[in-house]
């Protein structure tokens, strides 16, 4: 039989995706909610040849892992909010110098300290436009444990084929709940695996893309292979260059191959009839409470759920598509994120209604059963 | 891992059972296993729980789900059952759940009679009259889960034996006895 099934935690979920995924290399500072990861990464890591780096702070953990993934292995940090914030600076140097990694962001009330232990989903924008100046951003957030371990995999695949970092958002509902899952058998889940670059040292450009269209594979650091990660502005190779038209090459490179990439990236699930009278959309734990009432139904119609898994790239068309003319209601815990961009894509005079909690607790299915059935139908 | 068809019609629905109290009486430890005795049996199941200082005394609580198919909100709605091992807990949930709900609880020390939807048991003084003070949570779970049998007891009692330490002992010792103070009534 194929099938381990296990009863875990969404963190430890996380963790054993990277495993599967041939995560090696871990450097983080632990903070609630995402201290599980760091602590079965101590534990497991060892023992399959990896690296546990406890580092002295975010900073410190982002820039170790960008490092560890220039040396040929793939690496990985987990952090919440606060960490998260610390960690932009060396996010945005793995975005220009083209360094795959993942970071596991396991969101918690905010601002600031905000309320350690609580569940939010307010680092929405910030995983989007964090680091400084023009930029893309990859991001999944998954709704079960399950998912975790299946998006903790598939980041590791899309940093490695984009050459660019991938972050998962999860968030402390998700992140401290168990349940049961399965886990692919070792041998079974087939990874992205960092490939030879396919040409010899003097014909590698660091920074070009292959017959594929992808970023040309990365050669680890301390090889035959030149590799310059370079966080200032550059050229091709990587070599620095304030010239206005290789500046504008090099952003307009790094944010099209993200922003080209919607489809391979763009991840979600659709649960209803095809021509509902509402449409959920939600994402992370706020998608269970929708899925919650997809199920049970409301008074006054229909009503469909998509439960994204990826936000970024915005999947635009997807949105367009899957909503029809069906007013759209998105739940989330925050004061209106991603709401921001379905309202963009749709239109001003589109329904589109944001449903809203900001007190770390979760949006309950009663209150937002309510407030469809009284203000949307 | 050990897969059992269970004779589950009933369990294809969605039941939610809370386990309430104070931090430090193992009450995210019972959840757990309840939910791995759920994943046993090839159930849907999720866990949630307390988290943070509540663990560590005051109202503590973990809720855990349980279905013949995928569970959407994590969390409990309508208890089909409540094992609450506090008086502050008996009262949070005085009002919880529908006609078919149970509410089990300690009456060791309780001042008030039982109510509608209630059931008290001595766990803590029978638990020390049978030297297992440090089980008493297991007590109760075995008469709890008698009463509102989410998960198989057997499969409960099976993971209890697999620790194989003096607590391990204690707690199986624990749980059986809670299964028949609850069989006796």
């Amino acid at each position: 039989m194929s099938e381990r099934r296990s009863f875990i935690q969404g963190n430890e979920a996380i963790l054993e995706g990277a495993l599967a995924a041939g995560a090696r290399y871990f450097a983080g500072y632990p903070i609630t909610p995402s201290s599980e990861i760091a602590e079965r990464a101590a534990r497991r890591l060892p023992a399959v040849g990896g690296v546990y780096m406890q580092m002295e702070d975010e900073l410190a953990s982002m820039a170790a892992i960008v490092g560890a993934s220039l040396a040929g292995v793939k690496s990985f940090t987990a952090t919440s909010g606060p960490g998260l914030s610390l960690m932009m600076e060396n996010l945005g140097v793995a975005i220009m110098a083209e360094v795959p990694c993942v970071i596991v962001d396991v969101q918690r009330s905010g601002p600031s300290t905000g309320l350690a232990t609580k569940p939010a989903q307010a680092d929405v924008m910030m995983a989007r436009w964090g680091p400084h100046g023009d930029h893309s951003a990859i991001v999944l957030a998954p709704s079960s444990v399950q998912e975790c371990f299946d998006l903790t995999i598939r980041a590791f695949d899309i940093a490695e084929e984009l050459r660019h970092p991938v972050l998962v958002l999860s968030d402390a509902i998700v992140g401290h709940m168990r349940e049961d899952v399965l886990f692919g058998v070792p041998g079974e889940v087939t990874p992205v695996t960092r490939r030879d670059p396919g040409v010899t040292p003097s014909e590698y450009v660091m920074h070009s893309d292959g017959p594929d269209g992808l970023p040309v594979p990365l050669p680890p650091f301390g090889s035959d292979y030149i590799v310059r990660a370079n966080s200032s502005a550059h050229d091709e190779t990587g070599y620095p260059s304030a010239d206005p038209a290789t500046a504008a090459a090099n952003i307009r490179r790094l944010h099209d191959k993200v922003e080209g990439s919607v489809d391979r990236i763009t991840d979600y699930e659709y649960i209803g009839s095809d021509a509902p009278d509402l449409v959920l959309l939600a994402y992370g734990a706020t998608a269970r409470t929708a899925e919650q009432i997809a199920i049970d139904g409301v008074r006054g119609g229909e009503v469909a759920l998509v439960k994204l898994r990826s936000l970024w790239p915005f999947p635009e068309e997807l949105i367009r598509r899957v909503v029809g003319s069906a007013p759209v209601v998105v739940p989330e815990m925050n004061l209106g994120q991603l709401v921001r961009e379905v309202e963009r894509t749709l239109g001003p005079d589109y329904p589109c209604y944001a449903f809203n909690r900001s007190d770390g607790q979760p949006i309950e299915p009663d209150e937002l059963r309510s407030f469809i059935e009284e203000v949307v139908l | 891992m050990k897969v059992r068809a269970i004779d589950g019609a009933r369990l294809e629905e969605r039941r939610e059972i809370v386990l309430a109290g104070s931090g430090g009486q193992g009450l995210v430890f019972l959840g757990r296993l309840v939910g791995e005795a759920a994943a046993r049996n090839g159930l849907r199941t999720v866990q949630t729980q307390s988290y943070g200082v509540a663990s560590r005394g005051g109202f503590s609580k973990s809720e855990v789900i349980v279905a013949g198919k995928p569970i959407a909100y994590p969390m409990a709605m309508k208890p089909w059952g409540i094992l609450a091992l506090t008086d502050q807990a008996r009262g949070m949930y005085a009002d919880s759940g529908d006609g078919e709900r149970l509410l089990v609880y300690d009456d060791t020390y309780s001042k008030t009679v039982q109510g509608q939807g209630e059931m008290g048991f001595p766990f803590i003084s029978e638990a020390r009259r049978l030297g297992l003070d440090t089980s008493m949570n297991m007590m109760a779970l075995g008469a709890f889960l008698t009463l509102r049998p989410v998960v198989p007891i057997e499969t409960v009692a099976e993971i209890l034996s697999e620790a194989d330490d003096e607590l391990g002992r204690t707690n199986a010792k624990a749980f059986a006895a809670g299964v028949s103070l609850a069989r006796k009534r």
